[in-house]
């Protein structure tokens, strides 16, 4: 069945493809004769919102209740493993308590003092 | 827990602190609706794992698929939006289990319903868990008293044994299954009442009813009403059969209710259809006959090197205009060691409980049944099925030949004398007294009209001044016993026709 979200995953396939323009003239050709010219902006929509998750899985993400040092950051991307190009977003969050939390490529590094207190909770519930 | 431990276990949480990183996968809900969420990411994910989402809220992942995890929230879906974070857990779907979950009615997640307070964990039981082998298992042969005449007699059922209850509705199926429960009084046997997709209305009677019978000192209600989540009335007999698994690895015997999986596999149908499963017969997803087969094969008997304990189903299925050859009914007998029918034109007779000898089977049948029973319903069957065979003659009225005549007679007293009040259980020994009367022409003399009075009478008099008589039955049969309680009967007809 052709739908939107089809379209756009061959049109990604075609851009990243050998001879990739004369593929992506083709796929427009191709909408045009079959009349299906009108799943154009869904298959945008679907791609920024694609580029946008991909950003998001590709952005470190570091929330800690105070401000740390590039130092401590640089031993974090080290630790955890991170590309060298990601592009690193610092957010300071009371609510953590202490400690920090990361975020980066579907994962949750926990290691704030909130999730300590949140485990130790359960604990004694279950105790 | 008392204080001194609580500062003792916050002081022990303080003095090993060690500042570790928890690494838990997460995905990011793309679409939410009707209580399925699809999340992207999620890759290590598995089967039936528990996955809990930002707002506090669990699912439970059922869809694996190539770029989404279709999960079913079990509860409230309304604080869950597109973009929030669900994380795994790690942990298979399992409920907390302890002693004191007897007696308290609880949802399919073992939280409490009844505003009794909080429940004690003893441990974390799987609700979906692989079914004893075969090496494991004992064949059943040790009764499960029922209280109820007809079944007790005529479609006897052992521990460890699965027995459909089957008929239309209001044809007093969940009226057997309680009267069941009531009789467990004193027996050494737990009980679990699931309620899927039941009134709470209804549930609530039933609560009631087993509360003055006594019966909630050992039985556990698990219910997912009519206005729960089909997740949660999809997951309530597992969570049923975990709660009853608890006890049997202890070593005991349970007896577990599910009402009624009718209403199961129609909640099982819904998140199939939703989660884009492949509709089949009667848009059931293909794996239905598994939806109850892996249920009702974790009731079994244990050997003595397993533990020696049991758990006996009884699960309940509604039909519609007595069709017993539709798809979910076929499905459950084909599973069951046979089935209790109960018919509407029997019940409309006045015939109560409305179950028919004829369509109904126990594949245990004798060996689900002490000496003094067995000895004494097979004639009483017979009787039934020559009974039933001469019924449409009963119009002939004085053309029919004297045997004949004995033979409808006898077949009408028989059946006359198995009808039974509601919540009225009767003792195994009061049982086979009755029928024994019944099989052996002590019950000639006594008009149609006369019999269940009969009958009652019998009971008082025997437990008045015969009590050792109904001891010995329970125990043994023999001439002796058996010359014994002929007389007795005797005795009391003397006075019953004065």
């Amino acid at each position: 069945m052709i739908d939107s979200k089809t379209l756009a995953e061959t049109l990604l396939k075609f851009s990243t493809s050998d001879d990739a323009e004369k593929k992506i003239n083709n796929f427009f050709y191709y909408l045009e004769k079959k009349n299906l010219l009108s799943f154009l902006p869904q298959i945008k929509r679907y791609l920024l919102q694609k580029q946008k998750s991909s950003e998001h899985f590709n952005t470190l993400y570091i929330r800690s209740r105070f401000s740390l040092y590039w130092e401590d950051i640089e031993e974090i991307i080290r630790i955890i493993g991170v590309t060298k190009d990601a592009p690193v977003e610092f957010i300071q969050d009371e609510n953590i308590i202490g400690g920090f939390q990361v975020i980066y490529k579907e994962k949750i590094y926990d290691g704030s003092l909130f999730h300590k207190i949140d485990q130790f909770e359960n604990t004694l519930i279950q105790s | 827990m008392n204080t001194d431990t609580l500062i003792k276990k916050i002081e022990e949480q303080i003095n090993n602190f060690e500042a570790t990183l928890d690494v838990v996968e997460f995905g990011i809900v793309q679409s939410i609706g009707d209580g399925i969420a699809r999340v992207s990411g999620l890759s290590q994910c598995e089967a039936s794992e528990m996955i809990e989402f930002e707002d506090g809220s669990i699912g439970v992942a059922l869809n694996l698929e190539e770029d989404t995890v279709g999960i079913v929230v079990l509860g409230d879906y309304l604080g869950i939006h597109e973009g929030d974070k669900a994380k795994r857990t790690g942990k298979i779907l399992s409920l907390p289990v302890s002693n004191d979950i007897i007696g308290r009615v609880v949802d399919p997640l073992a939280n409490p319903i009844d505003g009794k307070g909080e429940i004690s964990i003893d441990k974390q039981q799987l609700i979906e868990r692989v079914a004893p082998g075969v090496m494991a298992r004992e064949p059943v042969s040790v009764p499960l008293q029922t209280g109820i005449k007809v079944v007790d007699a005529l479609v006897p059922i052992g521990r460890g044994q699965r027995e459909l209850i089957i008929g239309d509705r209001q044809t007093g199926k969940t009226a057997v299954a309680i009267d069941t429960i009531i009789n467990q009084k004193g027996q050494n046997i737990k009980c679990v009442y699931v309620a899927i997709g039941q009134k709470k209305s209804k549930v609530m009677r039933i609560v009631k009813k087993l509360e003055e019978a006594g019966a909630m000192e050992y039985t556990t209600v698990v219910l997912a009403g009519a206005s729960d989540s089909s997740a949660l009335q999809y997951i309530a007999p597992y969570a049923g059969v975990a709660i009853a698994e608890y006890f049997l690895d202890k070593g005991e015997d349970v007896l577990v209710i599910y009402d009624d999986l009718t209403k199961h596999a129609a909640a099982y149908r819904e998140i199939s259809l939703l989660l884009r499963r492949p509709p089949g017969r009667e848009a059931y997803p293909g794996d239905v006959f598994y939806l109850h087969s892996r249920l009702l094969e974790r009731a079994c008997r244990l050997n003595e090197e397993y533990g020696g304990g049991s758990i006996t189903a009884l699960p309940i299925i509604e039909t519609q205009g007595g069709d017993v050859s539709a798809y979910i009914p076929t499905n459950v007998i084909s599973i069951t060691d046979g089935q209790i029918f109960l018919e509407a034109g029997l019940f409309n007779k006045g015939i109560r409980p409305a179950i028919s000898v004829g369509l109904s089977v126990s594949r245990v049948g004798g060996a689900a049944q002490k000496k003094s029973m067995k000895k004494t319903a097979g004639p009483m069957k017979l009787a039934l099925a020559q009974y039933r065979e001469l019924e449409s003659f009963a119009q002939f009225g004085s053309d029919l030949d004297s045997q004949t005549k004995k033979a409808l007679d006898h077949g009408r007293k028989s059946v006359e004398l198995l009808k039974q009040k509601q919540y009225s259980p009767i003792s195994l020994a009061k049982q086979v007294a009755s029928i024994y009367a019944l099989n052996n022409s002590l019950l000639d003399d006594i008009k149609f009209e006369d019999i269940l009075d009969w009958e009652i009478g019998l009971y008082k008099f025997l437990e008045m001044s015969k009590g050792d008589i109904l001891k010995s039955i329970s125990e043994k049969w023999d001439d002796d016993i058996i010359g014994k309680l002929e007389q007795a009967i005797k005795e009391y007809n003397d006075s019953f026709n004065i």
